[in-house]
């Protein structure tokens, strides 16, 4: 999942868009270091654990799990992966008229 | 689908546990309880030559050359289904069918395990531990109302009912993203089924029955605890999840602090396209 997230998040670079991550590490030192070896540059919540607050508010059991808002707030994807997650979110750019560089094909996750 | 993507990863990786076949059975090779232990050993022994191949492997070829040895489930599915023609409405054959079901994804012999189970043992006192399984398969609908309709015992028919709710709750979300990315008629129609009326069924209808049945498991079997917990509680899980959750539904507000111990909300990012990732370092 990185290097497309991160080739995501590049590729929207100075767009109005943003990826923002939920996350269930309940060891938030070594998950820092993990973050800078990674360059996860991205803000995530610290939900602390898999049964965390935001994961049980959300019902999600399985990890990763992806949903794709668009620019109102509203759900507009369930769980895309790869070449289907830059598919959604070309789609939504589109949506509100803001052009962005072709996405390089990746294998679906 | 994100259950159905980790239920095929464990498929690959675990074989499923079968109830123990009619051990007090003669040691006539004919015996066809017999045959079908044979058979699921060396299923078994299969998977672990695999698994072991697959762990061994350094090189992404070796890895590939591993994957490629795992068993096919469904060569073995037609040995067991030989066996169930053979000997039909036996305990052999139940043993048999029960493995199809847990271990086979499609096939034609699959299809065929789970008409079979529905005709000869929607009865069975044991026949709630392989429903979950079926969870998001199209194939898995008759079985699940056969057993409603048929088992007698109270909760079985709520583990029943709140698989099938599951299972055309899953499937509404698969043909809601077969409609949206334009799939074709049949790949729809597989999919969602019919209604009584003839028509497919549209991922609209799919979520509008599993809700009703999501209640009417609420209504009928608040008392029934299955292997993951209260039917009752998880039936009004995933009502919130259809309610709240479900494509076309505003995002509920996500409150919180972030990795770094700042304070972070969702609805600072209105606006903005969002990708909103759970995820875990593991």
């Amino acid at each position: 999942m990185y290097p497309h997230e991160r080739s995501l998040v590049k590729r929207m670079q100075n767009k109005p868009f943003a990826l923002l991550g939920i996350n269930s590490d309940s060891d938030l030192d070594k998950l820092k270091l993990r973050m800078k070896e990674e360059k996860i540059t991205w803000p995530s919540w610290a939900d602390l654990k898999t049964a965390g607050p935001i994961a049980t508010a959300w019902n999600v059991h399985g990890w990763p799990t992806i949903f794709v808002l668009d620019s109102k707030g509203v759900i507009r994807f369930k769980g895309p992966r790869g070449n289907s997650l830059d598919k959604a979110v070309d789609s939504l750019m589109k949506e509100i008229g803001v052009a962005v560089p072709p996405a390089p094909p990746v294998a679906d996750e | 689908m994100k259950r159905t993507m980790i239920a095929a990863f464990l498929l690959l990786f675990c074989t499923g546990v079968s109830p123990a076949a009619d051990r007090s059975a003669t040691s006539s090779p004919s015996n066809p309880a017999q045959a079908v232990r044979k058979i699921q050993n060396e299923y078994q022994q299969k998977v672990k030559e695999f698994s072991d191949r697959y762990q061994a492997a350094k090189t992404k070829e070796q890895q590939k050359k591993a994957a490629d040895s795992y068993p096919k489930p469904d060569v073995y599915g037609k040995r067991m289904l030989a066996i169930v023609k053979a000997n039909p409405k036996t305990p052999a054959a139940r043993d048999a069918l029960f493995w199809m079901a847990e271990n086979l994804q499609n096939g034609e012999s699959f299809e065929q395990a789970l008409g079979i189970l529905a005709a000869d043992f929607a009865t069975d006192s044991n026949i709630s531990k392989i429903l979950p399984r079926l969870d998001w398969m199209p194939q898995g609908e008759p079985l699940f109302r056969a057993v409603i309709e048929k088992n007698g015992d109270h909760k079985t028919q709520g583990i029943a009912l709140y698989s099938l709710a599951d299972n055309l709750m899953q499937r509404g979300e698969a043909v809601a993203q077969f409609e949206h990315s334009k799939a074709p008629a049949n790949k729809i129609e597989q999919m969602a089924g019919k209604a009584p009326d003839g028509k497919i069924r549209t991922a609209a209808d799919l979520n509008k029955e599993a809700e009703q049945t999501f209640q009417n498991a609420i209504d009928k079997y608040a008392d029934v605890i299955g292997a993951r917990g209260s039917i009752a509680e998880r039936a009004k899980t995933q009502l919130f999840e259809m309610h709240n959750l479900a494509i076309g539904q505003p995002a509920p507000e996500i409150t919180g602090n972030s990795i770094d111990g700042h304070p972070m909300k969702l609805s600072d990012y209105k606006g903005k396209v969002v990708v909103l990732d759970f995820w875990g370092d593991w």
